[in-house]
């Protein structure tokens, strides 16, 4: 009773098409990093970015001024499954997820995985560790992280003599 | 003919018609599917994807999961969206169907009708 599920378009060309299913998954992937360093280069009104390189999760660091945020997409973490050590000028993220199978259920596509991870971040700047926050939402890290008073933007008034 | 029209529309996505849309870049979200005998679980990463901005459409035997980030004012990166659509076993009862979304994954439970879940049949004994 067992129907293989497809995706539309790939639906009854069987089982070898899969993999070709998979492959434009990570065209896909591919295509968005490529898409988002170009972006780096761009649009620049709020400062530098970072591309925070490849891989899972996909990271964003970016420097308004006052402070870094970082953006990690974390979904199905809780905040019990993150671990987050910032020092300075160094932050390291490491989580887990775990996507098995619920219990009595067969499985028919596993693309998501168990994911364990760790990232280290070397900052661009020291920051103020006290003030450090981080949230959590729909699957989204946010963290947000001042620098510290030496390293802020200063501006410098022209003298009109 | 109405029996034949088994459409079942859950749109609750004011966000995805906004102009500002055309900023996302459109992705396949990575899903795993399980099955047991009286459902199909679709399982789907949608970070970053509120409520609101989610749409789960079941029309006739196409599944389409769609959704859209919300914007972040800090964020300099493109908006992703979040695109698929599965052809579904016709075992699935269109009103059977309900969807989740926690921590940015979104779970979709096809109920299978009565007709297609295993029966068990009682063997009657004659010769006793």
């Amino acid at each position: 009773m067992l129907t293989r599920w497809n995706d539309v378009g790939f639906g009854g060309l069987g089982r070898e098409w899969s993999a070709l299913d998979d492959l434009r998954s990570q065209m896909d992937r591919l295509l968005l990093d490529f898409e988002r360093g170009w972006e780096t280069g761009q649009d620049s009104g709020r400062g530098a970015r970072w591309m925070a390189g490849t891989g899972w999760p996909r990271v964003g660091l970016y420097d308004t001024g006052p402070e870094l945020r970082l953006r990690a997409e974390v979904p199905g973490l809780s905040e019990k499954d993150l671990e987050i050590s910032v020092e300075q000028s160094s932050l390291t993220i490491r989580g887990q997820r775990k996507t098995e199978a619920p219990e009595g259920y067969a499985i028919h596509r596993q693309e998501r995985g168990n994911r364990a991870f760790a990232r280290s971040f070397t900052l661009p700047c020291r920051i103020d560790t006290e003030k450090a926050t981080a949230k959590l939402k729909n699957g989204v890290l946010e963290m947000v992280l001042p620098k510290v008073a030496e390293e802020q933007p200063r501006q410098i008034q022209v003298q009109v003599s | 003919m109405e029996a034949e029209n088994t459409t079942l529309t859950h749109r609750q996505s004011p966000s995805i018609d906004q102009p500002d849309e055309a900023q996302a870049i459109t992705i396949t979200p990575r899903v795993d599917i399980f099955e047991n005998q009286d459902e199909i679980l679709l399982v789907a990463d949608f970070p970053g994807v509120a409520k609101d901005a989610l749409s789960v459409q079941l029309d006739r035997s196409e599944l389409v999961i769609e959704g859209t980030q919300t914007a972040n004012e800090h964020q300099a990166q493109p908006r992703l969206a979040f695109s698929r659509t599965f052809r579904v076993p016709h075992t699935v009862d269109p009103n059977g169907v309900s969807a989740e979304l926690t921590q940015g994954v979104l779970k979709v439970h096809l109920a299978k009708s009565e007709a297609a879940k295993p029966r068990r049949i009682e063997v009657s004994a004659s010769d006793s």
